[in-house]
């Protein structure tokens, strides 16, 4: 697999511009996103790991630093050009009642599209091959609203899959699901990443499936410097487990997993 | 093929509104005088001047009131927002009641002078889009949809308020005037002032069409649709701006119309069970259309006096919305 960097960021802090004031919520972190690659960013809650994801995605301006996607900075792009570069999966839910899966997934295509948005063949065919990617062809015809939350992530997944984007963020994808579906779920993006050769990046809480499973790791915390780096050597130099062990977890890196320092 | 019944019921119902009217016409006659063969008689003025610019303002008035209240629901992703339940008539009413306790009041809409008729239609163009501005402020700041609610109809008691104050100074003729206004109908707009009407009216209803796709991409909310190219801010601008239009145009000449704007969109659904607006927009203008030509009617049906438009509305408006509260519950369990 090679290495091509799709997005990096540079001395990004991150945070909010409420009512004059500026809060700052993560400091000059650096790090790179690659092509083919399955990249998990895992800290605690409050560690900024949201914030991060909606400044990459161009939801949120940086405070200060940049966000370099294919070699060109976030803050000189349109709505337009950035729509064919980066697509995200959110924790939202579409709330719309009678919207079907076909209609949301080809609303991805909307960036291609023209002015009243009507879908043409390659736009169809585009649709229907993110579909088949995530293996949801059969539930086209369906209303999301009749879904599961696990299938209702896979048609926000196809749906950007259908927006052609190098890159790909998923904020939070594996929550509120079940153990088996989160891993599903896991695994249905690294398989999409070396397929495709985009650069997919979630955040999530699920540490143990993320370890596992992830080609790439970024490391957070609140009172720490971000890490990063390949999953595997990260794991097995120990550095994940200086990370994330306190008092009450130890990180056991044969089996991936962690364990309860004292469990009486 | 839905969407032809439903084409086809609206020429039923124009027709049957410019056939049947509080004076009984032969249908002999109605034909002399629409194919031209009788141009003097009281019965051609009736038909010339009455019941043919009613019925195109009922068909536009019902087409808009019904778009206003999509672009409503679809920017609010609330299903119980619409001009009139949001406070929207009421900021145009208030604008309206302004201009005219100015004026005297003593002159009909529909007698007045294009400046004078102007000067209404900026008051209620006015009062709209302030009331629209102020919900989308809150709308920010308002996730929950029935607090977003509440607070429009708070605005609207507001401007109710001031309305009762102004009628209160004010003289007994001014106050009869707007008066008859606020119980609305589609009889304000006489023939001379169609083509301005029409023309404002359609204005509006191009711009909900050219606004399809942006509509499409907020049903899946505000930071998809950013994330799909679309310019958020901007787009919420033109859909205030069209609705505002909208409301604007057709309270200042029919009055503060309750629940087309609401219920239509729901009506439509039931046909069409779709979030697609370039399938679900027609459809809504169409059956605006229609509900409007057939409240229209139901204002004639009792004996020879004409009912106001606001007291057949809420017949067909009230189960609509309260049939929309029991589904929500339902499903939410």
């Amino acid at each position: 697999m090679g290495q091509i960097e799709k997005m990096r960021v540079e001395k990004l802090t991150t945070g909010y511009r409420s009512h004059g004031e500026t809060i700052v919520v993560t400091k000059d972190i650096n790090a790179v996103l690659n092509g083919g690659e399955l990249t998990c960013l895992l800290g605690p809650n409050g560690s900024g790991k949201s914030t991060l994801m909606r400044t990459m995605a161009g939801f949120l301006k940086s405070i200060g630093g940049k966000v370099m996607i294919e070699g060109k900075e976030l803050g000189e792009m349109e709505n337009g050009e950035m729509a064919k570069k980066v697509s995200v999966v959110l924790t939202s839910r579409v709330e719309a009642p009678n919207i079907t899966v076909r209609e949301v997934v080809e609303l991805g295509r909307s960036p291609y599209t023209g002015f009243f948005g009507k879908i043409n063949k390659e736009d169809a065919e585009a649709a229907a091959n993110a579909m088949e990617m995530v293996g949801i062809a059969d539930l086209a015809g369906r209303r999301v609203s009749t879904l599961s939350d696990g299938e209702r992530q896979k048609v926000m997944i196809a749906k950007a899959l259908a927006q052609e984007t190098p890159i790909i963020l998923l904020d939070e994808p594996t929550a509120f699901l079940d153990y088996p579906s989160k891993v599903g779920i896991m695994m249905l993006l690294k398989r999409l990443a070396h397929e495709s050769g985009k650069a997919v990046f979630l955040s999530t809480h699920d540490l143990e499936i993320a370890l596992q499973i992830a080609d790439s790791l970024w490391l957070m915390d609140k009172h720490k410097v971000m890490l990063t780096g390949r999953c595997a050597e990260l794991s097995a130099d120990g550095s994940v487990g200086r990370y994330f062990d306190n008092n009450d977890v130890i990180y056991d890196k044969d089996s991936r997993s962690f364990r309860v320092r004292n469990p009486e | 093929m839905r969407i032809t019944l439903l084409v086809i019921a609206v020429v039923v119902l124009a027709v049957l509104n410019v056939f049947i009217g509080a004076v009984d016409i032969p249908v002999r006659q109605i034909l002399d005088v629409l194919t031209g063969n009788d141009k003097e008689s009281v019965e051609a003025y009736i038909v010339m001047q009455s019941r043919l610019p009613m019925t195109i303002t009922a068909i536009l008035a019902g087409s808009g009131l019904a778009v206003a209240g999509l672009l409503l629901q679809t920017t609010f992703r609330n299903p119980l927002a619409g001009p009139s339940i949001l406070g929207i008539n009421s900021g145009a009413s208030l604008g309206v009641a302004i201009v005219m306790l100015a004026m005297g009041g003593s002159m009909t809409l529909g007698s007045m002078s294009v400046g004078g008729y102007s000067a209404v239609l900026l008051g209620a163009f006015a009062g709209s889009i302030a009331v629209m501005g102020i919900l989308l402020l809150l709308s920010t700041m308002l996730r929950n949809s029935l607090m977003l609610l509440i607070t429009g109809i708070m605005v609207g008691y507001l401007a109710s308020s001031v309305i009762m104050i102004l009628n209160y100074v004010s003289g007994a003729d001014s106050v009869r005037g707007y008066v008859m206004w606020g119980m609305s109908s589609f009889n304000g707009v006489t023939m001379s002032h169609i083509p301005l009407f029409a023309t404002s009216v359609c204005v509006g209803l191009i711009a909900a069409i050219a606004l399809m796709k942006p509509l499409n991409l907020l049903t899946l909310g505000d930071e998809y649709a950013r994330n799909l190219g679309l310019n958020t801010g901007a787009v919420r601008n033109m859909l205030l701006g069209t609705t505002g239009l909208l409301s604007a145009v057709i309270t200042a000449y029919c009055g503060p119309v309750s629940f087309i704007g609401l219920s239509v969109p729901h009506i439509a659904r039931i046909v069409f069970p779709t979030d697609n607006h370039r399938k679900l927009l027609p459809a809504v203008m169409l059956t605006g259309a229609g509900i409007g030509l057939l409240c229209n009617l139901l204002c004639l049906v009792p004996g020879s006096s004409v009912l106001p438009l606001n007291a057949v509305t809420p017949l067909i408006g009230a189960p609509v919305v309260v049939w929309i509260i029991i589904k929500n519950s339902l499903k939410r369990g």
